[in-house]
């Protein structure tokens, strides 16, 4: 091999065969799906800090948690106004009749849409305020941070309840300037499941009265159905999810029946 | 006779002593019993000609008053759009009826009709176009008030509603067709919509029926390979596909199949499946194999050919190890199944498989409430007093439910409204249910053969008993002006000779609420009993002498517990009331407290029966027992054993616990004996 005795012929080819190298990496992560996700996490950047510190602040904040939970205990409401009070808890009656014997009639048809914005009511200040405090930490490492009007959309989906934050923000160091505009962030929840088994029961309320809990259960075996019949002829309804233990209450009454001869 | 027999006859001396004829009036009077106090007495008061209550007028109008809604309000009903508690469409007290605006200005309607009547409350289906949702039975403004589309079927028979098949991967959904593209696009797949198929069951076939494999194509230039069905094998629904003409789709093969040449590789690892019993499984592009068999780990057995082929085509749950059992917590095999009382779920420390970290759970459930298993799906019934036909005060029937391993209680409607019935299909699997108990129209009925129709009423017959002298002719043949009451009132020809009570008494609402009081009434009683004073002295019974019987008493006092949380019962947690009834035997006169005791099945030859059929048939406990008694033997006193005996054959296994009394004593009237005597 002729070539092989020319020293700088041979660093000439160490060197095509390391650009080579460098150019196959750089395509691997610019291309591959793999490499895309490595990116942020080998070359760290104010960029995905804001956004990773504003989406871990909302993920993190119990207060929203607890409003999720408060909404999804009164029957998808946080302020419910036609309900039954069981166990200090004001649950919502989403088909609701006050006389003997007749079917209820449906309050809240729409409860996903409902508790999506019930959520949505209860959890913006907190996340406005999640944005505040990523604010500061960003001026506090010498940027310019302002932020224009935020507006968020809440959507409850399989597994997940989607908080869309559509939150213009500009960061300013010197000459560079950062924006962003969406974040979405996600958190666990098996909020949509449990409120698609409450439409069926209470179609099934509204139409026969007493829906079997036991056909939910079977045919939803994550979802565990309770239901508790008060003394004035409502029940009251109690899903969990078997893994992540939330819990959706909601109150229905109809057909109901008079106690004693005479009530 | 014993008992009230006696005291009559030593209260006849005492009259005949006074030397005048006089007309005393039996009468029982049902009360309440609420368990936490004696508030039930018998007494007995004489009136001297005229004691006669109106108790039919009573009875029936409480009956009739019963057929009526409760909270109908007793002024004008109106129909309120919206209450103020925020109720849409409720038949309210216009007082009641939100007349705030609306978000369209107008103000919220209110008429002087019933809600069916109205057009602003006209039921129809609210339709939510974003998820594809029908809600029934819904009012235009609630429907509005959400941004849903109203439509005047209440049914939702309408073409945005007509379910379809949804096929969605290898499972399925009979849903509408919107709601299908909604779920299609939430599981990332695309919308598979049969609207010709008419009924879920033929869905779940149709789904079940799709063809699975090895979906093969290029990405990252590898071959690798997704395990999905023939309709997801596109581009569209592949991720980072290199070259769409490579996407090949091998029916029943799996990505692990060594002639596919794929990066897959089979694993220990196992995984379950949504929708799927068992346990699978996984290879090392994250697909399901088939069902984890340690005897099938590739890595042991590389050059066994059932090993490879077991990693090579897909494998039905049939042809999986140990096939037709649940393989409950089984280390080696993972073929749940559902309907056997298994399915994957995540193994304990305590019971890990060979390999992964899945296992066939239990869903079966152990050492119930009752003591006894049961398999999953199994619904029983459960009561506060262990027994069916418990009526206890406060008692309640509930329905257990075996559910993913766990024990669900449902407690069935309060006041006994609902009672639980339980019954077993397929080798024992039990199934119960809440359901209505239809008492409310038992004491109105008037045959037997009507009291027992059971497809339209939950009542027993309490026949009239009979006594030694055949107590029920008496009554028939002599009654006379003067008698009023269900039990007493039995005049051949107009009615059988009994009474027709619930099969379970119902509760009542006791506290707050003085109805409950008058309820119990519905069965009270009276008897005028005339006496003729003879010249020399002493009196002699004349007319409706019946009524001095023990036997009479004990069966008001029966048919008064059956009624509802009235006469001398336990509660439900067994604690034993002896009030709940007075019968008084003279006007105004405040009858002694009566010792009671409990029924003795044993002294029956049918086993439970009810107070009617072995009215003589009461037993006193030791601690019960009156010094005073008359009639009374040492510690246990029995009356008219004879007559419970000869009654058996009429045993009405209502299956009640019946609380019976035993009459030792009225301490008044001996009182009053005493100071004559």
């Amino acid at each position: 091999m002729k070539i092989f005795r020319n020293k700088r012929g041979q660093i000439t080819i160490f060197i095509i065969v390391a650009l080579v190298i460098v150019a196959l990496i750089v395509v691997f992560f610019a291309l591959s799906k793999t490499g895309i996700i490595k990116i942020p996490a080998i070359f760290p950047g104010q960029d995905t800090d804001l956004k990773s510190q504003f989406i871990k602040c909302v993920e993190d904040n119990k207060n929203i948690d607890n409003s999720v939970k408060l909404i999804s205990s009164q029957g998808g409401s946080l302020n419910p106004s036609n309900y039954i009070l069981y166990d200090s808890v004001k649950v919502e009656y989403l088909c609701y009749i006050n006389e003997y014997y007749k079917p209820c009639v449906m309050q809240k048809p729409l409860i996903l849409n409902n508790a999506e914005s019930e959520i949505r009511k209860a959890s913006i200040e907190e996340i406005s305020k999640c944005m505040e405090t990523v604010k500061k930490n960003i001026e506090a490492q010498g940027n310019v941070v302002s932020l224009g009007k935020m507006e968020l959309n809440v959507s409850i989906i399989p597994e997940n309840i989607i908080y869309s934050v559509k939150y213009p923000v500009t960061i300013q160091k010197n000459e560079n300037q950062q924006k962003y505009d969406i974040f979405e962030i996600r958190k666990p929840s098996e909020l949509y499941q449990m409120i698609m088994v409450s439409t069926s029961i209470l179609n099934y309320e509204a139409r026969y009265g007493e829906a079997d809990i036991l056909t939910y259960m079977t045919y939803y075996p994550t979802i565990r159905v309770n239901r508790e019949k008060m003394d004035d002829g409502s029940t009251v309804y109690f899903l969990s999810e078997r893994n992540t233990k939330e819990v959706f209450m909601f109150a229905v009454r109809s057909y109901a029946w008079p106690a004693g001869y005479s009530g | 006779m014993h008992g009230l027999q006696d005291t009559v006859d030593k209260m006849n001396e005492k009259i005949k002593k006074e030397g005048k004829e006089n007309n005393d009036s039996i009468s029982m009077k049902n009360k309440l019993n609420s368990n936490n106090k004696d508030n039930c007495n018998l007494f007995f008061s004489s009136i001297i000609i005229f004691g006669t209550i109106l108790v039919a007028l009573l009875v029936f109008s409480t009956i009739i008053s019963a057929q009526t809604p409760v909270n109908t309000p007793s002024e004008v009903s109106y129909c309120c759009e919206k209450t103020l508690s925020g109720a849409y469409c409720q038949n309210a007290p216009k007082e009641q009826c939100d007349t705030s605006p609306k978000s369209t200005g107008e103000s919220y309607s209110v008429s002087p009709t019933s809600c069916d009547s109205t057009s602003y409350c006209q039921e129809g289906c609210c339709y939510d176009s974003k998820e594809g949702i029908c809600m029934e039975n819904t009012p235009k403004e609630a429907c509005k008030k959400q941004n849903g589309a109203w439509s005047d079927s209440p049914t939702c028979n309408t073409p945005q509603c007509q379910l379809g098949c949804c096929v969605l991967g290898e499972q399925a959904a009979y849903v509408p067709l919107v709601r299908c593209k909604k779920l299609a696009s939430l599981y990332g797949l695309q919308t598979d919509f049969r609207k010709d198929i008419q009924n879920e069951l033929s869905c779940i076939n149709l789904a079940q029926a799709q063809d699975t494999g090895a979906c093969v194509y290029e990405s990252e230039f590898e071959s690798t390979c997704k395990f999905t069905t023939r309709g997801e094998c596109q581009g569209d629904k592949l991720d980072a596909v290199g070259n769409l003409s490579s996407i090949r789709f091998y029916k029943d093969y799996l990505c692990t199949a060594p002639e596919l040449n794929t990066i897959c590789q089979p694993l220990k690892e196992t995984t379950c499946i949504a929708g799927k019993d068992g346990v699978y499984f996984k290879d090392s592009c994250g697909n399901a194999a088939n069902i984890y068999d340690s005897a099938m780990i590739y890595e042991n057995n590389r050059g066994s050919a059932e090993v490879i082929d077991y990693w090579t085509k897909v494998k039905k749950k049939e042809e999986s190890c140990n096939s037709g059992n649940a393989n409950i917590n089984s280390k080696n095999c993972g073929n749940c199944d559902y309907l056997s009382g298994s399915t994957c779920g995540t193994a304990q420390k305590s019971n890990s498989p060979l390999y992964g970290n899945y296992i066939c759970q239990d869903l079966n459930c152990h050492d119930t409430a009752n003591g006894k298993d049961y398999k999953n799906g199994e619904s029983w019934c459960y009561y506060d007093n262990g027994k069916e036909t418990s009526d206890n005060v406060g008692s309640r029937h509930y329905r257990h439910i075996c559910s993913m391993g766990e024990e669900i209680v449902e407690p069935c409607e309060d006041f006994r409204n609902e009672v639980c019935t339980e019954t077993t299909i397929n080798n024992g699997f039990s199934q119960a249910g809440c359901t209505v108990n239809k008492w409310q129209d038992c004491l109105t009925q008037k045959r037997s053969k009507d009291c027992t129709n059971s497809d339209l009423r939950d009542c027993t017959w309490i026949p009239v008993a009979k006594d030694v002298q055949d107590f029920g002719k008496q009554v028939t043949d002599k009654i006379s002006g003067g008698v009023q009451g269900l039990l007493f009132n039995v005049q051949e020809g107009e009615r059988d000779q009994g009474v027709c009570v619930p099969e379970i008494a119902p509760g009542l609402k006791f506290w707050g609420d003085s109805a409950a009081t008058t309820q119990c009434d519905l069965v009270s009683s009276n008897c005028i009993v005339t006496y003729e004073k003879s010249l020399i002295g002493g009196k002699k019974c004349v007319k409706n002498c019946w009524c001095e019987s023990q036997t009479v008493a004990l069966q008001l006092i029966n048919v008064c517990t059956k009624i509802g949380d009235c006469g001398p019962k336990s509660n439900y947690l067994g604690v034993f009331s002896k009030g709940g009834y007075e019968v008084t035997v003279k006007k105004g006169a405040s009858g002694p407290e009566l010792q009671l005791g409990k029924f003795d099945p044993s002294l029956t030859s049918g086993g439970q029966a009810s107070t009617a059929a072995n009215p003589g048939a009461y037993v006193t406990t030791p601690a019960q027992t009156n010094p005073q008694a008359f009639g009374g033997s040492g510690n246990q006193t029995v009356f008219g054993g004879s007559a419970a005996a000869q009654a058996a054959g009429n045993t009405q296994t209502t299956g009640n616990v019946i609380q019976g009394l035993i009459v030792n004593t009225y301490n008044k009237v001996a009182g009053n004996i005493n100071k004559t005597n």
